[in-house]
């Protein structure tokens, strides 16, 4: 038992030792990921690149001078309008010599309004996708924008128009009285004028509703029943002198006040309302408000551990080959067993190191909430480097020299960056191509790590079966693979 | 310098002293023994029909030019490589079939620097030891185990005049330190074999000579040593050698012997008169002619034995009452025995000499 001990802790010994005379080491392995982050997050704006932008079209035009107004009004951010070109070609070349980022090409004003959408053309030259799809954003909004503009102008222009409507109705209710007046003095021949001038001015109103009714439906005001009460009565009104009594005369006035409280709730109506009747207020759900370096920090932290082990683990097993060191060990009274549980202990103890040291510069430099749990946080991290040292040892019985080593933990590196959900978010990485983020440690620590620390939750099942998984298979798969390899030479 | 069983070294060590003493401890048994072993790598190189025989308590030296299958050989003999034809046994067990207990009885240097250029050399020895089963511990931990590990580490340090540069990283240390810093990790834990790949090899020739002392000291302590040398020269270090050339061992046998074998008898030298009756020397019994005339105006000449032909040339020359006259016994450089025995090989006029010439062995052992 005493000698089961003595081997693995002399590699443990080795290692630590051979860490530690080199003190630098230690410290660019803290200090780097820490710098880069810290550099970054103080020059990484959050505001998206202002678009110098040129605008195709006639300086006199309807069109180009609702632009102009837009632009002024509505004080949009990212874009640097610098005025009107009338020649297509002139500002396109403008956009090919870079002197502009963006040229939007307005329709001709006969293509306006012919039942047809027109379209607005935006051009653009940027090879950055991530400038491209802000372009695109950006364009749409402003297309949403401008049509709600047009809508709540028409909408304004109705609302002026109730105004006589409401004066029409006020007017058609004091003819009502007349002709109620009317019938209480047995004037006939009074009571017939009046009717024909009200049945004419009914048939009036109805045409105004309905000229208002889609607008009046965005309201929730029934205008065609109205309409049509207005010319049913209107139409009994015109046989009066045919029919009598007049016994709907109350009911048309009850209409007619009906209608009255309609053209009044459409013009007391706010048109920015009635364009945009949502707005949105995003409420966050986390402990903190998770900013970019705090999003970066745990991933940061998850990819050094991955990146350290996986080097230092694939390093130190081709070098033993290449110096001899290997062939001196089998040689010995070692198993290759001893030998990688030395090691392995060695590169969790120093992981565990760096790993403490990078959190307590993140927690208190950019703000990223402790743990909820250091249990979890401490055995997360472990296990993190535990299936990092078996990739570092798998390359190490794939790879010949010290160089095809490098290589490969750097190609380790790249997949973690794109595939672990630091780059691009997890979500928009489709199956099967997504088991190669669960491959990589770090997305599992960069998952768990945010659980941990900025969603102030319990590290999820999944989580600790992954690892433990890539732990067992990768540790298994190098017990088999070492020795084969180091007496292949 | 006190030998290493004496200086108390960690169990480990006094296990194999133990083990010398009930088994396989008369001088003479055979340490490795091989039995027509072949491994040939892609290209047709490697070693061919390997027959040796290492007698305990013997400096070994395995004898030939750069890439001429020594280190082959010698990994053969670890278990590094494994035979692909033949039998070969270290210890009475084939190597790739070595538990705990024959390992721990070998110590091994390999060619290149195998130890960490990190460490210092005092870091390096106490990993090797702990790899032994030494433990390592700061002198600040208790324990008997490790304090007799350090007391070997430093008699070892002392024995290969290290001490001075223990806390020294072994990237920083010279490639002589470096050289017997391996040579001293190999012995840490008092082997019963060793095994040293190219010991001597970018040493200069005083470190060299110190260094065959300790092999010397090593031997006379009952320690089988094998040393590969591409320096032939230390071939007469050796109490046999065996000749490689093309993955072959040409010939195995005491140095002497080679010289003998090599020049077709003995060489003595005459010198001092100015004319010196070269048809009488011929006459003399044993002498079998003339090798060619040396660079002061003697005699080189090529006898059966030395020894019995030496006093004979003294009468026949009257040297006895002439002070001018000497005839000496001429050892010849192993440089040229080494040239004759390859040219001759390659020239087919060695007929399976290495067979012969073990056979001999075999019955010198068993006489002995």
């Amino acid at each position: 038992m005493r000698d089961l001990l003595i081997r693995p802790a002399a590699f443990v010994r080795r290692e630590l030792v051979a860490t530690l005379r080199q003190p630098w080491l230690l410290l660019s392995l803290v200090l780097g990921p820490f710098l880069v982050l810290f550099v970054f997050g103080l020059g990484y704006s959050r505001d998206f690149p202002t678009l110098t932008t040129v605008v195709v079209g006639d300086e006199d035009s309807e069109l180009v001078s609702r632009v102009n107004d837009f632009v002024a009004e509505a004080e949009v951010t990212g874009i640097d309008y610098v005025g009107t070109e009338p020649d297509r070609e002139v500002a396109l070349q403008r956009l090919r010599d870079d002197e502009v980022d963006l040229v939007v090409v307005l329709p001709p004003e006969d293509e306006v309004g012919t039942g047809e959408r027109a379209i607005i053309e935006v051009h653009k030259r940027s090879t950055d996708p991530v400038t491209g799809a802000q372009v695109e954003v950006a364009a749409e909004t402003a297309m949403h924008e401008i049509n709600d503009q047009v809508v709540a102008e028409v909408l304004g222009t109705v609302q002026d128009q109730t105004a006589t409507l409401a004066e029409d109705v006020a007017s058609a209710r004091d003819v009502i009285a007349q002709v109620q007046d009317a019938v209480g003095a047995d004037d006939v021949d009074g009571l017939l004028a009046t009717a024909e001038t009200l049945s004419v001015r009914l048939d009036t109103l109805a045409d105004q509703v309905g000229q208002a009714s889609r607008i009046a439906a965005l309201l929730g005001i029934p205008s065609s029943e109205v309409e049509e009460s207005l010319r049913s009565a209107s139409e009994q009104l015109a046989s009066l002198s045919r029919t009598t009594p007049l016994e709907d005369l109350d009911e048309l006035d009850a209409m007619l006040t009906e209608a009255d409280d309609a053209v009044a709730a459409l013009r007391d109506a706010d048109p920015e309302v009635l364009v945009r009747p949502f707005d949105v207020e995003v409420v966050s759900d986390t402990p903190v408000e998770v900013t970019l370096d705090r999003f970066y920090a745990p991933g940061l932290l998850a990819l050094m551990l991955q990146h350290v082990a996986v080097t230092f683990a694939a390093l130190g097993l081709v070098r033993e080959r290449r110096r001899g060191t290997a062939d001196v060990l089998r040689v010995a009274p070692i198993t290759t067993g001893q030998r990688l549980v030395g090691t392995t202990i060695a590169h969790l103890v120093l992981g565990a190191a760096v790993a403490a040291a990078l959190t307590a510069l993140i927690v208190t430099v950019f703000g990223v909430p402790v743990p909820v749990d250091w249990l979890q946080f401490v055995g997360l991290a472990l296990l993190t480097l535990l299936a990092s040292v078996g990739y570092g040892y798998v390359i190490a019985s794939v790879a010949r020299t010290d160089s095809q080593a490098v290589q490969l933990s750097m190609l380790m590196l790249l997949i973690a960056i794109f595939f672990s959900g630091l780059f691009l978010p997890l979500a928009r990485i489709n199956f099967p191509v997504r088991w190669v983020s669960w491959a990589m440690p770090t997305t599992h620590a960069f998952t768990g790590f945010r659980e941990l620390m900025l969603l102030g939750e319990s590290v999820s099942n999944f989580i600790w079966a992954g690892l433990s998984g890539l732990a067992i298979v990768l540790l298994a798969a190098a017990r088999v693979l070492i020795p084969w390899r180091d007496s292949h030479p | 310098m006190p030998p290493p069983n004496d200086a108390a070294p960690a169990d480990a060590a006094t296990d194999h002293a133990d083990r010398r003493e009930s088994g396989g401890g008369r001088s003479g048994d055979a340490v490795v023994r091989a039995r027509g072993v072949d491994h040939v790598f892609d290209g047709g190189r490697g070693v061919h029909d390997m027959e040796l025989d290492i007698p305990q308590g013997c400096i070994f030296g395995l004898v030939g030019p750069s890439g001429s299958g020594k280190t082959t050989m010698v990994r053969l003999i670890l278990g590094l490589l494994v035979p692909q034809d033949g039998s070969l046994e270290v210890f009475g067990v084939a190597p790739d079939d070595f538990s705990k207990d024959e390992r721990e009885r070998i110590g091994f240097l390999p060619q290149e620097s195998a130890l960490d250029p990190g460490l210092s050399l005092q870091h390096n020895l106490q990993f090797m030891a702990s790899a032994y089963g030494m433990p390592w511990r700061g002198r600040w931990m208790p324990g008997k185990r490790a304090a007799r590990a350090r007391d070997r580490i430093d008699e070892l340090l002392e024995l290969l005049d290290l001490s001075d540069e223990r806390g020294t990283r072994l990237g920083d240390a010279s490639t002589g330190e470096q050289r017997r810093l391996g040579i001293a990790a190999a012995m840490v834990h008092d082997p019963d074999l060793l095994v040293l790949d190219e010991p001597t090899a970018g040493i200069d020739p005083l470190l060299r000579e110190q260094l065959w002392g300790h092999f010397d000291d090593l031997r006379e302590k009952g320690r089988t040593l094998l040393v590969t040398t591409q320096y032939v020269t230390e071939a007469d270090e050796c109490d046999l050698v065996g000749l490689v050339i093309d993955g072959e061992i040409l010939r195995v046998a005491p140095p002497d012997e080679l010289r003998h074998e090599a020049f077709g008898g003995d060489l003595v030298e005459v010198a001092g008169q100015d004319r010196l009756p070269v048809g009488d020397l011929v006459d003399v019994e044993g002498v079998v002619g003339i090798q060619r005339r040396t660079a002061r105006g003697g005699l080189l000449l090529l006898v059966e034995d030395a020894e019995a032909t030496t006093e004979r040339l003294r009468t026949a020359l009257g040297s006895q009452d002439d002070d001018t006259v000497t005839v000496s016994t001429h050892r010849p450089s192993f440089d040229d025995v080494f040239v004759r025995l390859v040219r001759a090989h390659r020239e087919g006029d060695l007929d399976s000499p290495q067979r012969s010439s073990l056979a001999r062995h075999r019955k010198d052992a068993t006489d002995a």
